[in-house]
């Protein structure tokens, strides 16, 4: 059965093509590798997303929001999320 | 210069209106170069002068201005009067007043200086406009407009931007400054709201916090897959702290 229209987007893992120097898990995982960090595209999508986890804790307790693993993970898997925190990090790192 | 003004408006009805017959006379004599029956007949008509002014009021021009921009009008008119046609005076000085006054508020009413033919212009654009829409109850749009007048709807959009009278954001909202409002006050802003600045900073430095407390591989796989390492190392900027 086909994925419906929007569902990865919605869902899936987030589209790096707007950063231009962006680099997929697979490209991530081989440059690691080769620097001696032996490690694998699914580990880098782990560590990322436990990235993501670290950062949206800290967001829901500043804003007094409640939320347990399940929730904070969906959010951290978030697309949207993902770029915006992206988006402010470019910032912060730009001044 | 307000007095001389309001001596002038006070005293424009002191000497009364002519005659035909009158006005004949005084044309003869200013004919033999009578100055005295110059400065007659141009008195005797400030009136006309004056109305004729008072038409292309909020144009852009002070009352002042076009008054005596009006007065030299009439004087050209009262030096090339032919009373041998038979017509009033009036008749023949409307014109050149009308002609006086709308040449300087072309030429002073906004940040362009248009030509006084394209003014007419505008002029008479938007005379068609205002007769369309008695007609037809709506605005004629700019295509219809421009084919009456023969010309494209680019170059009718342009000759009205270049006319268009450039408004300040703290000018009063209403021309009776009935309130305190200025336009700036009812135009939508981009920039945020002090709020919205106090949260964004607020969440800025949350997440620069989390991101130093961050372990060194997660550091570089976040630098690697948003693309930062063509701004600047993450990892230093945040400091190096070990999670």
């Amino acid at each position: 059965m086909a994925m419906p229209k929007g569902k990865k987007f919605n869902n899936g893992y987030c589209s790096v093509a707007t950063f231009p120097s962006s680099k997929n898990y697979r490209q991530i995982a081989k440059v690691c590798t080769e620097n001696g960090m032996k490690i694998g595209p699914s580990n880098v999508r782990n560590v990322l997303l436990s990235a993501m986890q670290k950062i949206v804790k800290p967001i829901c307790e500043a804003n007094s929001i409640h939320m347990n693993d399940k929730q904070i993970m969906e959010i951290a898997k978030n697309p949207h999320f993902q770029m915006g925190i992206a988006t402010i990090i470019r910032e912060g790192l730009k001044k | 210069m307000k007095n001389t003004s309001f001596n002038l408006y006070t005293r424009i009805g002191d000497v009364p209106l002519l005659t035909r017959e009158e006005e004949v006379e005084l044309s003869k004599k200013i004919e033999k170069g009578d100055k005295c029956a110059r400065d007659t007949m141009i008195k005797a008509n400030l009136r006309l002068a004056m109305s004729v002014a008072k038409k292309y009021i909020n144009r852009g021009v002070d009352m002042d201005d076009l008054m005596q921009e009006s007065i030299i009008g009439l004087t050209k008119a009262v030096d090339q009067f032919d009373w041998t046609r038979g017509f009033k005076f009036s008749t023949y000085a409307y014109w050149w007043i009308q002609q006086a006054v709308r040449q300087c508020v072309a030429s002073n009413s906004g940040p362009v200086v248009l030509p006084s033919n394209t003014f007419s212009k505008l002029y008479k654009i938007s005379k068609f406009e205002k007769e369309f829409k008695v007609k037809f109850d709506r605005v004629p749009t700019t295509e219809e407009t421009a084919e009456m007048f023969g010309t494209t709807a680019d170059t009718l959009r342009s000759l009205r931007q270049s006319a268009a009278h450039p408004r300040h954001f703290d000018a009063p909202l209403f021309s009776d400054d009935s309130g305190s409002r200025t336009l700036r006050d009812v135009l939508p802003s981009n920039e945020k709201s002090v709020e919205e600045k106090l949260d964004d900073a607020r969440l800025n430095e949350t997440i620069q916090k989390t991101l130093a407390s961050l372990t060194d591989r997660e550091r570089l796989i976040i630098t690697m897959r948003f693309g930062l390492d063509e701004n600047a190392e993450l990892g230093e900027k945040n400091g190096n702290a070990e999670g």
